[in-house]
């Protein structure tokens, strides 16, 4: 017993030199009580003890291994699907002409990029083939890049004429018009 | 004697040519096979202006059918599933629906699915390069528009099977403008799990296309001017536009990789807008609004440069007959 506790001791301080040893500390079960209650006294000392303390827990961990399958079986993916009732047949009786649209719509969108009109004659003019400078109202010409952060410090500057309101009904305008083109896309049954 | 030996030579020279420098329309059937006819997954990240969304894709075949399956990694979860052409769109926390015949959206898929013949229609096909993409040796093939007014495509695909990793569109400046990039890939293995647990999630039940989308048929008095080469209209009614009261006249296009929506309405109210035109963009997808002097708002919204869209606004005209009135 005593070389059991010595050997705990070993290997708490990585000293233990065998496997031969360590096998031996596997087969005794007594060993594992031992190595439990000298990490309890090392936390204890090191005033590293929870609020609560769960003598059973490695039992309990040990016991829901024991019930886990096997281990190579890959667990069923988590899933949108299975979860989402198909409810579509109610709402497009409820809403008639374009059920789904009406309904749930398609996917947020995220990211839309909004140019003024100036920013939009620029975007226009840079990807048009002649030009390479912009001569703009002020006299000064601005040179050709699509940088999208000089262009959004644009937009803020002059987007202040707009309230948030109107901003933001002509941001859900935009992005109504992407969704409808983009469920219009789901609906063609075009062979391409 | 000699000729024939010369002949056979010539021959056998041209076979390991062609075997080690396939030409960039051949890389395009490749891709094609390569990604209908492999199991594999790729995680990528897709790139707008400035948003950026990770994304994970499976491919592979179960039960006879093809299996597509594309779910996006942070945030709300966002998936898509599709069985042959039956494709399942789940957007929202609350509903979700399945069309019969649809696809899958999204310029990457769109590219996937367009017929080789068609994209040598309108572009130049070039192979440009080898390169590494999600860990794999890729060949990389450019697709110039043959006529100004669309984007150009980049795209990289692995080495040995053709299977697409990373796509860019660019526009006439090359600048990149909307990007799918693979971070990481690996192939899965015939009957893999994986295959088998998307193929058998539960989907609402399938609807027909024609059962979902009721519009009035069209009544256009409008005619459409430019549009960019081999592109053509596919439909045209009137509807209500998603999520709002407002009827609108709609012409959809497409030059079988892009489309096109056209969107021409009389306002009742006016916009909340003093602008006489407006632009954004989401990725490739441009739209542009247009507020005519006559109290017509012309919208479109597509896969196009902006100068595109714009003439296709201006070049909009009234018939002549309703003119008239």
């Amino acid at each position: 017993m005593t070389t059991s506790k010595e050997r705990v001791s070993a290997l708490m301080d990585n000293d233990l030199q065998s496997d031969p040893s360590l096998k031996a500390l596997l087969d005794d079960p007594s060993a594992s009580a031992t190595w439990e209650r000298y990490h309890l006294i090392g936390d204890a000392l090191r005033d590293e003890l929870p609020e609560q303390l769960d003598m059973a827990l490695s039992q309990r961990i040990a016991d829901a291994l024991e019930l886990e399958p096997a281990i190579l079986a890959p667990k069923p993916r988590r899933s949108l699907f299975t979860v989402v009732q198909p409810k579509l047949k109610q709402f497009v009786q409820v809403v008639g002409q374009y059920g789904i649209a009406a309904s749930v719509a398609v996917a947020v969108l995220v990211g839309i990029q909004q140019y003024q009109q100036q920013d939009a004659m620029n975007v226009a003019i840079k990807q048009g083939p002649v030009l390479n400078t912009i001569p703009v109202a002020g006299g000064s010409a601005t040179p050709v890049s699509i940088n999208y952060n000089a262009e959004r410090a644009h937009v803020q500057s002059q987007s202040q004429a707009l309230s948030e309101k109107q901003l933001q009904e002509q941001r859900q305008r935009i992005a109504r018009f992407i969704q409808d083109h983009q469920l219009q896309q789901r609906l063609s049954q075009v062979e391409r | 004697m000699h000729r024939i030996v010369l002949v056979f030579f010539l021959i056998g020279s041209f076979i390991s040519k062609a075997s080690a420098d396939p030409s960039a329309e051949a890389l395009l059937f490749q891709m094609q096979r390569g990604y209908h006819h492999n199991n594999f997954e790729l995680a990528l990240v897709h790139i707008l202006q400035n948003n950026i969304e990770p994304l994970r894709l499976t491919h592979g075949w179960y039960d006879n059918k093809e299996i597509t399956h594309l779910l996006s990694l942070s945030g709300r979860p966002v998936e898509y599933l599709s069985k042959n052409k039956q494709v399942t769109f789940a957007e929202s926390a609350q509903l979700s629906y399945t069309l019969q015949d649809s696809r899958l959206p999204g310029l990457w898929f769109s590219v996937l699915n367009c017929s080789p013949d068609t994209l040598l229609k309108h572009y130049e096909v070039v192979s440009t390069g080898k390169n590494r993409i999600a860990g794999q040796v890729a060949q990389s093939v450019r697709l110039t528009p043959k006529e100004e007014g669309k984007y150009s495509f980049i795209l990289w695909l692995e080495r040995k099977t053709g299977i697409l990793l990373r796509l860019d569109i660019n526009d006439d400046q090359g600048n990149l403008v909307e990007q799918y990039l693979g971070v990481d890939f690996r192939f899965l293995s015939e009957n893999s799990s994986a295959i088998k647990s998307i193929a058998s999630m539960k989907v609402p039940v399938a609807e027909r296309n024609r059962d979902i989308y009721k519009a009035e048929p069209d009544s256009h008095q409008w005619t459409l001017g430019w549009l960019p080469s081999g592109f053509v209209s596919l439909s045209a009614d009137k509807h209500k536009l998603i999520g709002s009261d407002e009827l609108v006249d709609y012409f959809l296009l497409s030059d079988g990789l892009v489309d096109v929506s056209v969107y021409i309405s009389r306002l009742s109210a006016p916009v909340p807008s003093r602008e006489k035109e407006q632009f954004a963009m989401h990725g490739a997808t441009s739209i542009l609004s247009m507020n005519r002097d006559d109290g017509v708002t012309l919208t479109i919204v597509g896969e196009l440069p902006a100068t595109s869209l714009r003439r296709i606004a201006e070049t909009i005209r009234i018939n002549q007959q309703e003119n008239s009135q």
